[in-house]
């Protein structure tokens, strides 16, 4: 019950903050100066003969745009519709939805993001581990270091670095370009880089910080052999934690593509994006900041609810508990760390 | 692990002076940090003094010279594709790259911390706005806020600088307002309370100079960002305005020529890579050396 | 059965530094020695910093790596090893078989100690299946009846929640329930009563008492005599990682040798007489920076410069007391 109710009070606060985002993002352009009624105009009257056409045309393609109403008009215009999953069509792309465009471009950048994550997980907690379980000897301080480096060059830094080293250098892959899983190659590594070195610092002191537990003594006190107290006590508690790194991470990933489908020209919602800022295509921009909003709020629900089931404080902060007589304070808040993309 | 029970003396406690040597020796056992502030120290240099060093006016092109490589023609780092020399052009990138980080990490924590007391110390309305702004900006990647409101602001050094305060200056707020509402509990600001000073002496000297620490592991990892953003936003065709120079636009134009001329990407991304891991490991050393986790 | 003559843990001259980062060593705990019969009672009594607890962790291995441990400890629990197992220095594997099965441990805290996103089930059995001693099902039927024998109401329901759902009191009883469980000779109870309130600290001192009448030895750590006195037959007090005074707690709260005793005594709530608390002033000495010769020397009331700057033996009294005070042998 108290799960249900959790879950409908995130609900409404997600549907309010998409309808902040949408206000701020169509109201900040708004004001901008041009628009894409203004630059297609301006395309078009510079190959034009007379001034006193491209006023007239202008002002014609913003009728066509609905950009000849006040702001608030234009916005409504765009919400109604909107509310009931229509995102209306492209400014550039005439002939497609936007929504069908979201669909079409989103999994490329959904996959690449998860991929990375993956490896990065896989790659940070092995890493974290030894290096908590060896502190100060040479493999924690070197580890450490390259760790630390790698959390230097975030996506397209990794990006260009990858490019020089394996394209420039080595001419071993392609610098640009989607026709295979050799092109996945370098963006999933340009994008894990980052994350790993995070996710492996973390686990780290996460590991030496249950590790001074009066519970870890207690368990070795209990005649625990040092693999069964750092299965069964340390590794759980340490690496439960690390979902509410990771959760963002993830959400950091899936905003790090843009850049990364930039460089490398990966076809992903990233460069929808970028593509719709530069030309101010309304519709496709409004859809493509939502999405992204959208999965970083959903991603934000899932780290809490995954935090929630593995953890049985939380748990029955949530109202899952089995007994709701012993509830622990709203920990949620707490939870989130302030690991913001 | 003895000693969980110290407060941060900062600059009030009776040993104030020699809690900022502690943390200046811990900072120093770091050696890693050390020489990174070295090098971020050289970088500053190399940017202020950018006209006395570069042999060339960063922004004359040479049509005669396009995309030579090093050590031609007296170009150190060779021309790029508009025959500009390129070690010129670094070194007034750099300083371009530099003010913007730091201008806009400076406005930024201006407003965080000016937000960010007011919300923590007073709470109310104000409060309650901060955290219902802060709960959107969840929502809204940073990176995408700033791409926009670099659209909207246009190309120029100042809007760049906007942008990106505008898009880091809230989460910073956060931690202000978490500072003060940890430290106005603390038993020495109930004291100063008790003995009559006001609002504005307990916040002046009793709660900043407490949330130095975060504040300053904030910023030494702000301007990294701040730098990151600058370069991000150039990639996305959003830096600054042509013809002048940035790290970002120089490592945005070189990506564009790295097959043909690997040269011109590998100056800029070369002195921006080794800045932002200069930056990372001081603000690593100054993290460790308000917060030793150690013995 | 172990023969009676030989003490169930036998301590000789143990000694704990810490391996600092300038490499000089910090000394915690020198030449401790005490000794505890089966079925008997200890007291190390002591202010926090005075080594007792860092010595009984020393005694299980439960230190981290830079602890320096030397001395002995004989350990005559296991059935008909001549002369016991020494545990200083013993191997991991043989190590196990006896914490916690022949050497139970409760920790000061029960919030800290016991695992938080752990049901009390598994924490409770777990070592029971470590040590092979029996299947999963009797692990539990024993569990549940540990829990009740601890006092804790509606066992079998209580077994299957986690800690931060019981009050305070059940925690620190499902701790010495955990201990209990795989039934050992001994006991080390670290602090138990520290950290609750005083209506509980009575209900757990009732349930050690209610272990020790039914045979298991154990040793208590505490900073509170009165605490001490109500469990304990013997005593050690501790003062800067030396014993100043070991006696049976009896003589020693009735007729205090040393100084330092009679201070813990005078600053006692229940012991002394009608007079007013006397605070023993001053601080412990800095482990880096102990006085030479006599250690409580700069906070006694009755120090005399010239003998209580020499280092001060153990002098061996009569009625098996032990007494670091030059004074003692002279009155």
């Amino acid at each position: 019950m108290q799960l249900v109710v959790f879950l409908l009070r995130r609900l409404v606060r997600l549907v309010l903050s998409l309808l902040v985002v949408s206000m701020l993002t169509f109201g900040l352009l708004s004001l901008a100066p041009g628009s894409f009624g203004g630059i297609q105009a301006a395309g078009a009257g510079s190959t034009g003969l007379a001034s006193g056409r491209t006023v007239d045309l202008t002002s014609q393609v913003q009728q066509r745009y609905g950009e000849d109403v006040p702001v608030w008009e234009q916005y409504g215009n765009w919400l109604g519709p909107a509310i009931t999953g229509d995102l209306g069509y492209s400014y550039k792309y005439p002939e497609s939805t936007v929504g069908a465009l979201i669909a079409d471009k989103l999994p490329v950048s959904l996959a690449l993001a998860l991929i990375a994550m993956g490896l990065a997980l896989v790659v940070a907690i092995p890493i974290g581990i030894l290096a908590a379980t060896r502190r100060n000897s040479a493999w924690d301080h070197g580890s450490m270091f390259v760790v630390t480096t790698a959390t230097a060059f975030p996506t397209y830094l990794a990006g260009i670095l990858l490019v020089l080293i394996f394209c420039s250098w080595l001419h071993w892959l392609p610098t640009g370009g989607w026709a295979g899983p050799k092109y996945a190659l370098l963006p999933v590594l340009a994008l894990a880089i980052a994350p790993a070195g995070i996710m492996a610092r973390y686990v780290r002191s996460s590991v030496l910080e249950v590790l001074r537990e009066e519970y870890v003594v207690a368990a070795v006190a209990k005649g625990g052999s040092w693999g069964v107290v750092m299965r069964r006590h340390v590794l759980r508690n340490a690496l439960m934690p690390l979902v509410t790194v990771a959760g963002p991470l993830l959400a950091g990933l899936v905003v790090g593509t843009i850049f990364i489908e930039t460089i490398f020209g990966v076809p992903g919602i990233g460069g929808l994006f970028t593509q719709a800022a530069q030309v101010r295509d309304m519709p496709l921009l409004m859809g493509t900041t939502l999405t992204f909003a959208l999965l970083l709020m959903l991603m934000n629900l899932l780290v809490d609810l995954s935090y929630a089931v593995l953890d049985p404080r939380t748990r029955s902060g949530l109202g899952l508990s089995v007994d709701p007589a012993h509830r622990s304070e709203d920990t949620t808040g707490a939870i989130l760390e302030e690991v913001k993309p | 692990m003895t000693a969980q029970h110290s407060t941060d003396s900062g600059a009030v406690g009776f040993d104030g002076v020699s809690e900022w040597g502690r943390r200046w020796r811990r900072f120093q056992r770091n050696r890693l940090a050390l020489v990174s502030l070295a090098f971020i120290v050289v970088l500053a240099l190399l940017a202020v003094f950018a006209e006395v060093i570069a042999p060339f006016d960063p922004n004359q092109p040479d049509f005669g010279k396009r995309l030579t490589g090093p050590f031609t023609d007296g170009n150190l780092l060779g021309t790029d594709v508009l025959g500009r020399d390129v070690f010129s052009r670094l070194l007034f990138g750099l300083r371009t790259a530099l003010f913007i980080a730091l201008t806009a990490e400076l406005l930024a924590l201006l407003c965080a911390l000016i937000v960010g007391v007011l919300a923590g110390y007073f709470g109310g309305r104000l409060d309650q706005l901060l955290m219902a702004a802060t709960d959107v900006m969840y929502a809204f990647p940073t990176y995408l806020f700033a791409v926009i409101l670099a659209t909207v602001l246009g190309r120029s050094t100042w809007s760049i600088i906007l942008a990106i305060a505008i898009g880091s200056w809230l989460t910073q707020a956060r931690l202000v307002r978490a500072q003060m509402i940890k430290l106005k509990t603390f038993e020495y600001v109930e004291a100063g309370r008790s003995m009559g000073a006001g609002a504005g002496t307990l916040i002046l000297r009793y709660l900043l100079p407490n949330s130095l620490g975060p504040i300053l592991v904030a910023t030494s990892f702000g301007i990294p960002a701040a730098m990151l953003a600058e370069s991000g936003l150039a990639i996305l065709g959003l830096g600054v305005a042509p013809p002048e120079a940035s790290l970002g636009t120089m490592i945005t134009e070189g990506y564009k020529y790295v097959l043909v001329q690997p040269n011109l990407i590998l100056w800029p991304f070369t002195v921006f890579a080794l800045g932002m891991l200069a930056f990372t490991w001081v603000g690593d050393g100054i993290r460790d050396a308000f917060d030793p986790k150690d013995d | 059965m172990v023969r009676n003559d030989q003490p169930l843990l036998d301590v000789r001259g143990l000694s704990v530094a810490f391996r600092t980062r300038g490499h000089e060593q910090l000394s915690a705990v020198q030449e401790l020695s005490v000794s505890i019969d089966p079925g008997g009672s200890l007291a190390l009594v002591g202010e926090s910093g005075s080594g007792k607890s860092v010595s009984m962790r020393a005694l299980l291995g439960l230190l981290p790596a830079n602890a320096v441990v030397g001395g002995s400890a004989r350990w005559s629990g296991e059935g008909d090893v001549p002369g016991g197992t020494e545990l200083i220095g013993l191997a991991p594997r043989a190590f196990r078989a006896i914490r916690g099965r022949q050497i139970g441990m409760v920790f000061q805290n029960a919030m800290q100690a016991l695992n938080p996103t752990i049901p009390l089930k598994r924490q409770l059995t777990e070592h029971l299946r470590w040590h092979g001693s029996c299947t999963r099902a009797e692990a539990e039927v024993r569990a549940v009846r540990a829990l009740g024998d601890v006092g804790i109401p509606d066992p079998e329901r209580r077994i299957r929640m986690y800690p931060f759902q019981l009050s305070g009191g059940m925690r620190q009883r499902a701790m010495i329930a955990m201990a209990m469980v795989a039934d050992p000779r001994l006991l080390i109870a670290d602090e138990p009563t520290t950290a609750v309130d005083v209506t509980v600290q009575k209900q757990i001192l009732d349930l050690l008492i209610d272990l020790r009448d039914r045979g298991t030895a154990i040793i208590m750590v505490t900073h509170d005599l009165g605490v001490a006195r109500y469990l304990c037959e013997d005593v050690a007090v501790l003062y800067s990682g030396q014993v100043m005074e070991s006696a049976r707690l009896v003589d020693a709260v009735e007729d205090p040798r040393h100084p330092y005793t009679r201070g813990l005594i005078g600053s006692a709530l229940e012991l002394g007489d009608d007079s007013p608390l006397r605070p023993i002033g001053g601080n412990p000495p800095d482990l880096a920076d102990r006085p030479a010769g006599c250690a409580f020397q700069p906070r006694c009331t009755a120090a005399d410069g010239e003998r209580c700057a020499e280092v001060q033996p153990l002098v061996r009294l009569a009625d098996a007391r032990e007494v670091r005070c030059w004074r003692s042998s002279h009155e």
